[in-house]
């Protein structure tokens, strides 16, 4: 009887509880009760729905975005930072790093002017020029075709 | 966090500390291939590096201490009459660069070294077997 509210009988199972109805007074009773259940259950859900306006749904959506706007820098940095304790570490050292490579840059030094040690730059025209290297430093050595010059 | 950019960027901007002067020791000696071989005592500093020429005879010449400003040549007499111009170029730290000029050869180098390193550059061309060089070491 309940499956036959939704049309899920066959018309043979339908035509078999529409013949037994006629014949059950009880099975005609509670068929009643139930569409009558049914229907008022359907029309206080609508009465329920009715009562709610949605005609302002869309505005006060809408209203509630705007008013939702989105954090500043400043405001996202902290947050990150606060999310990421390490990144804010590392981020206080790089002013101190910025600091120390300025004054190493300045004093010119260490290990980067090693480097450039036994570097030799050559400018001339017209004369060749041999470079020896060698533990104490370079050799260098004029081209030899002006024997018997000066 | 402000105050420390502010720091950097002063320290960078701040004017670079004078370069004091740089002492130059600079020595004129003269390579032969003629005679036995012979190292004059007083170039034994420079035996690695004049034992790769093929001279035989090192001779000490002449020897000046220069007291040199960045950029501002000094000028040594040859024995052959001709003129080298030394300039120190750039000190950075115990670095150095000097740059040697022979204008009647029409030559320029610039060599940078450490502060243990020597320069070896020879400043004539060869004749009757002889060449002139001219060494140099800063802060000797």
């Amino acid at each position: 009887m309940i499956g036959s509210r939704d049309g899920e009988l066959t018309p043979a199972e339908a035509a078999g509880l529409q013949a037994h109805l006629v014949g059950c007074a009880g099975c005609r009773a509670f068929q009643g009760d139930l569409l009558a259940t049914e229907g008022m259950v359907a029309q206080a859900l609508e009465r329920a729905a009715a009562t709610r306006d949605f005609a302002p749904f869309v505005d006060g959506v809408m209203a509630r975005v705007s008013m939702a706007r989105p954090p500043g820098l400043l405001a996202r940095l902290v947050h990150q930072l606060r999310l990421h304790p390490r990144l804010a570490f590392g981020g206080a050292l790089l002013p101190i790093a910025a600091a120390a490579l300025a004054l190493f840059i300045r004093t010119g030094g260490g290990d980067l002017a090693d480097a450039h040690a036994h570097a030799v730059l050559l400018d001339s025209e017209g004369r060749a020029t041999t470079i020896i290297q060698s533990s104490d430093g370079p050799v260098l050595l004029l081209d030899d075709d002006d024997d018997g010059e000066s | 966090m402000n105050r420390l950019a502010i720091a950097c960027l002063a320290l960078l901007l701040l004017p670079a500390p004078a370069v004091a002067d740089v002492p130059l020791r600079v020595r004129i000696i003269q390579g032969s291939r003629q005679g036995p071989a012979k190292l004059d005592p007083r170039l034994a500093d420079l035996k690695n590096q004049l034992g790769k020429l093929a001279y035989l005879r090192w001779e000490q010449l002449d020897e000046q201490q220069l007291t040199m400003a960045v950029k501002k040549p000094q000028f040594v007499k040859l024995p052959d009459g001709n003129t080298l111009a030394l300039t120190v170029q750039e000190v950075q730290g115990d670095t150095l660069t000097v740059e040697v000029a022979l204008a009647q050869r029409n030559t320029q180098s610039r060599v940078t070294i450490d502060k243990e390193k020597r320069i070896v550059h020879q400043v004539t061309g060869e004749k009757n077997g002889a060449a002139y060089f001219v060494t140099v070491r800063a802060w000797p």
